[in-house]
């Protein structure tokens, strides 16, 4: 379907973690730094994925985005913001018109226009956000803040592995979290923590972020709704087709809390990198090959890629010993 | 509200609200709307005074939806930093100020809220005066208890009076009958109720023990501090820091989160008055001195945590290992 060309847009997930150290989870959220708090990104692939999103949401529309009647309010508040920000990061290609409440949003990039009354669900034919979110590759999840937890009242989802807004509706962030092995290091558990540092700590005006990370065998979209189809190709990974089948599939993740809803705007931009593409960065490549020879059993077998880890560290690790061989 | 970070704002207008509080009007400089805030929400004020930036967190008084304007009430306290003194003193119509955006750490309470009731001392009525609004426009359920020395000292009473009729309860304790707010009338709220303080320390600390005596759940209690709750001497002690491998000294006359920031660790923070737990770090060793106002109290003997910007070593300790 698609995969990154432009590596320099590539979040490469490991950056944060010290040389010859490996993964584990831990609270890895960090306060975005004040000239990169805008999430709007348009790779070369934008066209390509906005198909692809656009083709997801209209087979599974209730898979796909999910909403409360209550939170119209809210999602217009997202609107306004996604506006702001694309219109501020890329003025070539994105512009606002506003007439009052009558906002004209133009996209040049795909030569579409969207006229509306502002905060009028009756002048759009698709909810707030289920709109905007058409232009824009990322996913957006909104998290409702009510006293200790934060709930899933909003969510359009095309691209991020294990999500279904269908499935996720109304759970809080510990239900959520349920399946994973989610505990740090030492072996505390992290749900908790983790969600208390996301309310007490992503404030208005202050975004942060983090990187989530998986690997794909052979198959671009993972949601629970269609395991039967991507569970099997998993086994068809060898170390000499790893290169090619294997993609390193990562989640760069956005936190906004809104300031008139108190919610907090969950957004993430996925992007692949095939396993043969790490050459090109030699330096991702040996890392890489050296934190995924370090998975713990729970981790992998979560992740779901405990059957074709093995061949891809052998693929790694042959690559690696190529480009030694090269440059000795 | 295109950037992220702090606003440039500007003072539009200054009212005289009572002899001590003056209630000051920010503009955005950029001409652009300002983000809508939740109730309870304050900002973080940004001074210049020569060299030195005066910060102080003041609740929001004007209108959640109101995106023209922001307004906060200061009331003037000789006692204090200094914040408020040279907000009355110094600051003038037409003077520019940055601004944080409005942050929350007071929120309206959810879950089974069927009633909010509300104790305000003095210049602790401001968090109040947006939850009100509110409240009001989902159609809820509230009720105000304010207390004041007079009438004429007593800041929004005019407003009050004519916008919730029937919905507050002033108490006045410098007239001719003086009357006194006290917690017995928590005693008569219905099940269902959410109880809020705001008010000096001695204040919220009452209304909160006798908020328990009645058995009000833990959840059904919220309060705001302005100020730390000066809990003994500072001593100084040292913090080993295993995540990015430093040693912090801390002095006798900084906090924690002084010293950390000092040292060029990116400590998170917020209120500063060990209120939010926006600064909380895991403790690997060594014992520590609770001084926040955030934690109940089972939590403080649970959880292997520390409140930088108020709590410090125990006297006994020399230092502390922290995950940060
Ligand atoms: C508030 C917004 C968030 C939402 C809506 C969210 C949602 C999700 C979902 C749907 C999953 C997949 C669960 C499954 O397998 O069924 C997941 C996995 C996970 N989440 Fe979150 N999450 C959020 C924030 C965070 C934060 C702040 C952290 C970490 C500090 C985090 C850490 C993780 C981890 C480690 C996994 C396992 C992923 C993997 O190893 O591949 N999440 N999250
Ligand atoms: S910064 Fe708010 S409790 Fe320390």
């Amino acid at each position: 379907m698609y995969e990154s060309t432009n590596l320099d847009l590539f979040p490469y997930p490991f950056h944060n973690i010290k040389e010859g150290s490996n993964y584990r989870y831990s609270n890895d959220l960090r306060k975005l730094e004040k000239d990169h708090t805008n999430c709007v990104v348009i790779t070369p692939e934008y066209e390509k994925q906005i198909k692809r999103k656009r083709e997801l949401l209209k087979e599974q529309p209730a898979v796909r985005f999910q909403s409360y009647p209550h939170t119209m309010a809210m999602q217009w508040e997202v609107v306004e913001m996604l506006i702001e920000m694309a219109v501020d990061r890329y003025p070539e290609h994105f512009q606002v018109e506003k007439n009052g409440n009558h906002w004209t949003f133009h996209n040049y990039i795909l030569n579409e226009t969207e006229s509306f009354i502002f905060g009028d669900a009756s002048s759009i034919e698709l909810e707030p956000l289920d709109l905007i979110g058409r232009h824009f590759t990322t996913d957006f999840v909104l998290m409702v803040h009510r006293d200790d937890n934060l709930y899933l009242e909003v969510a359009q989802e095309s691209y991020a592995a294990l999500f279904s807004p269908h499935w996720n509706k109304g759970m809080t962030f510990d239900e959520i979290h349920a399946p994973v092995p989610f505990v740090s290091r030492t072996g505390v558990p992290l749900a908790e923590r983790v969600r208390n540092f996301l309310i007490r700590n992503v404030l208005p005006g202050e975004p942060w972020t983090r990187i989530n990370w998986n690997l794909m065998a052979n198959r671009w979209d993972v949601n629970y709704e269609t395991f039967d189809t991507w569970g099997p190709t998993r086994f068809l990974v060898t170390p000499e087709n790893a290169g090619d089948l294997v993609r390193l599939r990562v989640e760069e993740q956005f936190f906004y809390r809104m300031p008139r809803s108190n919610a907090i705007l969950f957004v993430l931009n996925t992007q692949f990198l095939a396993m043969k593409d790490l050459v090109l960065r030699p330096e991702w490549l040996n890392q890489t090959y050296s934190i995924l020879s370090d998975i713990p059993k729970p981790m992998a077998e979560y992740k779901g890629f405990s059957p074709f880890i093995e061949p891809t560290v052998e693929y790694l690790k042959n690559l690696v010993e190529k480009i030694e061989f090269q440059t000795n | 509200m295109k950037a992220f970070g702090k606003i440039e704002v500007y003072v539009g207008k200054i009212v005289q609200e009572t002899k001590y509080i003056k209630r000051f009007h920010l503009y955005p400089v950029d001409r652009e709307l300002l983000p809508a805030f939740t109730g309870g929400s304050h900002i973080a004020t940004y001074v210049k005074n020569g060299a030195e930036t005066i910060e102080r967190n003041y609740s929001l008084v004007s209108h959640p939806t109101d995106r023209t304007q922001y307004a906060i009430a200061i009331r003037k306290d000789d006692h204090s930093r200094g914040g408020s003194v040279y907000w009355h003193d110094e600051i003038k119509v037409g003077d520019r100020l940055e601004i944080s955006w409005p942050k929350n750490h007071f929120p309206l309470a959810f879950k089974a809220a069927k009633h909010h009731v509300f104790y305000a001392a003095g210049i602790g009525i401001t968090p109040f005066m947006t939850m009100m609004e509110d409240l009001t426009a989902e159609g809820k359920s509230f009720e105000l208890h304010y207390a004041a020395r007079t009438k004429e000292d007593c800041a929004f009473y005019d407003y009050l009076m004519a916008k919730y009729p029937g919905k507050c309860h002033f108490y006045f304790s410098r007239t001719e009958i003086p009357k006194k707010m006290t917690p017995v009338t928590m005693a008569e709220h219905r099940i269902g109720s959410h109880v809020y303080f705001c008010g000096p320390a001695s204040m919220v600390k009452e209304f909160r023990e006798a908020a328990e005596s009645y058995g009000y759940p833990s959840y059904a209690i919220h309060f705001e501090l302005f100020a730390v709750a000066d809990k003994g001497p500072k001593n100084p002690f040292v913090v080993k820091l295993t995540n990015s491998n430093k040693k912090v000294a801390v002095s006798e006359e900084e906090t924690l989160l002084e010293a950390l920031l000092k040292a060029g660790v990116q400590a998170p923070h917020s209120c500063k008055v060990g209120g939010c737990g926006s600064c909380e770090v895991q403790v690997m060793e060594g014992e520590v001195d609770h001084r926040d106002h955030f934690y109940k109290d089972g939590e403080r003997g649970s959880k292997k945590v520390i409140l930088t910007c108020c709590s410090r070593a125990k006297e006994s300790e020399k230092e502390l290992v922290l995950e940060l």
